[in-house]
């Protein structure tokens, strides 16, 4: 009786005849693809900038339907001052900022824009109650209400919890996304390295921090992944047109770096990743301290439980020391970025914002306060504070009067 | 002891006649220097010479004497054993090369040997960079001191930031090199690894039919590699020390350029970053004023 070869060499060099094939006909395919015409615009929503105040630009996108008659709130969302807000509306049937206006949410965003060398003093007091104090003044005077939502994104999500411990008055309810609020962790890379950090001596050779620099240290958080893997991936399905077309959008958005201003910089690495003030409620931006136990607004608070960047460790911990007593963690099966892009999450992430920020409208909530008599003692608000950190939590609609 | 006296005396007969002509030549130079004077003073008549025929003459003197003491016996043997003594001198200064190049190669030859030697997947303590660490230190030895010399006269301030700035840039060239050896370690540890891996399989008979199977385990164990050594403090070690000789270099260089610009009709860095701060805080103090000027007029509209 023949004995079975240990390897299966025959068969390993059929399968290579095969692929060599197949490389043949791809390539084909592929200069076809890479030579015709492509659709790779990334941040096509339509919108106008109704505001700007030296290079910082808010975005006002228009309505896809007639508004909302549950949320009436005007929506803000800050993104981080690292890469671009366009990753919120990276493609048509992947935008973030679409879905919010099929939702009939009155919409806004802030565009930071490219920080040049001038910028390089500001600092997140500039950014904060500068910045974007005026832009959410500017909101409520336009849309004459005294609150907006605020959503913040990674660094923009921590710029969104400073904003709401110092101006509580002027947000209505907060969404935080894979925001970093509790640096003292051990578990991403990039804790662990910016602690050792010589952040003065960066700042003090390059001004600004440099994007691209930022880049490369992004891209050595996984480089097999990263530097390989995906080219390979792109490799192997770059005879497929829809797959390049987003392939670039994405690559597009990843090296469309703009510089962090150098003082900004300096002050996030030392007082939030080296000394982890935030959390701690010992932050100090401009000359006031930032109180969590300020923040009594909803909170919603959604993190990714596969995020490398700000691993769930960073930040769950919000909602535990912040004062509001409607807050809610909410950890998603998927990463940094897949939070937004992903077709899986796009099915929960947004419409979970959307019913969240339904719940809590207060407008809708006043009309429903006009119609029932008002009790001759008030009624004690429900104490909903609970964390849930299991995948894909929904939460139970049974809280009022938050 | 005879072979060096013979030198000498060969050398001595070489240079003694030698240096009475040059003797020769120099005591008839300010004859002719003078005849060349009145030429001169033809030529220009204002008078002036762009030397001073004076100053010229004392040091074709001050040389002629000099030769002339020199071309004495004992002086002519005594610059002749001089040169008797540059072959040693030469030799001293290509020991120097050498003994860094031999080092280097002494380790290049211990590294070869463990070629064949085995190394420990997804542990990276004690990274091997000796290659590295023999230029590193090397250059701390024996370069880097001459770029530390003390510079003198009116222009030492730049020639100092120049140096500083070529040390600089080596020192992060050698902190590069060793970071790039450290990132390129999971490289060799993964295909080592994958190797072992094969072996397994075909000892278990369990070898992948599809050949991509091979590519993503080596993906896989790669991926691996790089999370353990990330997470090493030798790691964050070389990668803030990489990160911080390019800031060091990249300031020197700055300063540098700084120095250069400042002798042409454009603002440096400097000139700007200045203007930026200075604008920075008149537009905070601006806006604090508008602030006060906006709440005066809210209180005085509602007669406060």
């Amino acid at each position: 009786m023949e004995e079975k070869p240990k390897i299966p060499v025959d068969i390993i060099l059929k399968h290579l005849a095969e692929d060599a094939d197949r490389v043949q006909d791809r390539a084909q395919k592929a200069s076809e693809v890479l030579l015709g015409p492509l659709e790779t615009a990334i941040a096509t929503t339509p919108y106008e900038v109704i505001y700007q105040q030296d290079r910082v630009k808010l975005k006002h996108y228009l309505p896809m339907r007639e508004p909302s008659k549950e949320i009436t709130t005007p929506l803000l969302v800050v993104y981080a001052l690292i890469n671009r807000e366009t990753m919120l509306d990276l493609q048509p049937e992947r935008s973030v900022v679409k879905n919010f206006l099929q939702a009939g949410i009155d919409l806004y965003m802030i565009d930071w824009g490219y920080p040049s060398r001038k910028d390089k003093f500001l600092t997140i007091d500039d950014h904060v109650n500068g910045y974007m104090d005026d832009i959410v003044d500017h909101i409520s005077h336009r849309c004459k209400v005294d609150k907006v939502n605020l959503m913040g994104i990674c660094m923009g999500g921590t710029f969104c919890v400073i904003y709401s411990a110092l101006h509580p008055e002027k947000v209505r309810n907060l969404v935080t996304t894979v925001s970093p609020t509790n640096f003292d962790t051990d578990q991403g890379l990039l804790h662990i390295w910016m602690k050792n950090v010589d952040v003065d001596l960066m700042i003090n050779a390059f001004g600004n921090m440099p994007g691209d620099i930022m880049n490369f240290g992004f891209l050595l958080l996984n480089p097999a992944r990263l530097m390989i893997d995906k080219y390979v991936g792109f490799m192997e399905n770059m005879d497929n047109k829809v797959f390049v077309e987003n392939f670039i959008r994405m690559e597009k958005w990843i090296f469309d770096s703009p510089d962090v201003p150098g003082e900004t910089f300096r002050q996030f690495v030392k007082d939030c990743y080296q000394k982890n003030l935030l959390i701690q409620s010992k932050l100090v931006v401009g000359d006031k301290r930032v109180d969590l136990k300020k923040i009594t607004m909803p909170l919603l608070n959604i993190y990714g439980q596969y995020d490398h960047l700000v691993p769930p460790g960073a930040a769950d911990k919000l909602t535990g020391a912040v004062g509001s007593t409607d807050k809610e963690d909410l950890c998603l099966d998927t990463g940094h970025i897949g939070i937004y892009v992903s077709s899986k999450t796009q099915r929960e992430f947004t419409p979970k914002i959307v019913q969240w920020l339904t719940d809590r409208d207060t407008s809708k909530k006043e009309m429903k306060v006009k119609k029932q008599p008002v009790p001759k003692t008030p009624k004690k608000a429900a104490k909903v504070s609970w964390r849930n950190r299991t995948k894909n939590t929904t939460r139970s609609k049974e809280i009022t009067n938050a | 002891m005879d072979e060096k006296q013979s030198n000498t005396n060969a050398s001595m007969e070489f240079f003694q006649p030698l240096m009475t002509m040059v003797t020769q030549f120099l005591s008839g130079l300010p004859g002719m220097m003078s005849g060349q004077k009145m030429s001169d003073e033809k030529a220009t008549p204002e008078g002036h010479s762009r030397f001073s025929p004076e100053a010229l003459l004392s040091i074709i003197k001050t040389w002629g004497t000099l030769s002339s003491a020199m071309s004495e016996p004992s002086a002519a043997s005594a610059l002749a054993s001089g040169f008797a003594t540059l072959p040693d001198i030469m030799t001293k200064f290509f020991q120097t090369g050498m003994s860094g190049f031999l080092k280097i190669h002494e380790q290049t030859t211990d590294k070869l040997k463990d070629l064949g030697k085995r190394t420990e997947a997804y542990r990276f303590e004690n990274l091997d960079q000796d290659s590295i660490k023999v230029w590193s230190d090397f250059y701390d030895k024996e370069i880097r001191q001459y770029l530390k010399v003390p510079q003198l006269g009116l222009v030492r301030v730049y020639q100092e930031r120049f140096y500083q700035t070529i040390d600089k840039f080596n020192v992060f060239s050698t902190t590069f090199a060793e970071f790039m050896h450290v990132l390129m370690l999971p490289m060799e540890k993964s295909f080592m690894v994958l190797h072992d891996k094969i072996e397994e399989q075909i000892r278990e008979g369990k070898t992948p039919e599809d050949p991509h199977e091979y590519y993503r385990l080596w993906v896989k164990i790669l991926e691996g590699h790089y999370m353990t050594l990330f997470k090493t403090s030798e790691y964050t070690k070389t990668l803030n020390e990489t990160l911080s000789s390019y800031e060091d270099y990249l300031s020197a260089r700055n300063q540098i350029v700084t120095d250069a610009l400042q002798s042409l009709p454009i603002p440096t860095n400097k000139d700007l970053d200045e203007l930026y701060d200075e604008l920075y805080h008149l537009k905070k103090r601006v806006k604090d004023l508008e602030k006060v000027n906006k709440d005066l007029k809210k209180s005085a509209a509602s007669g406060g």
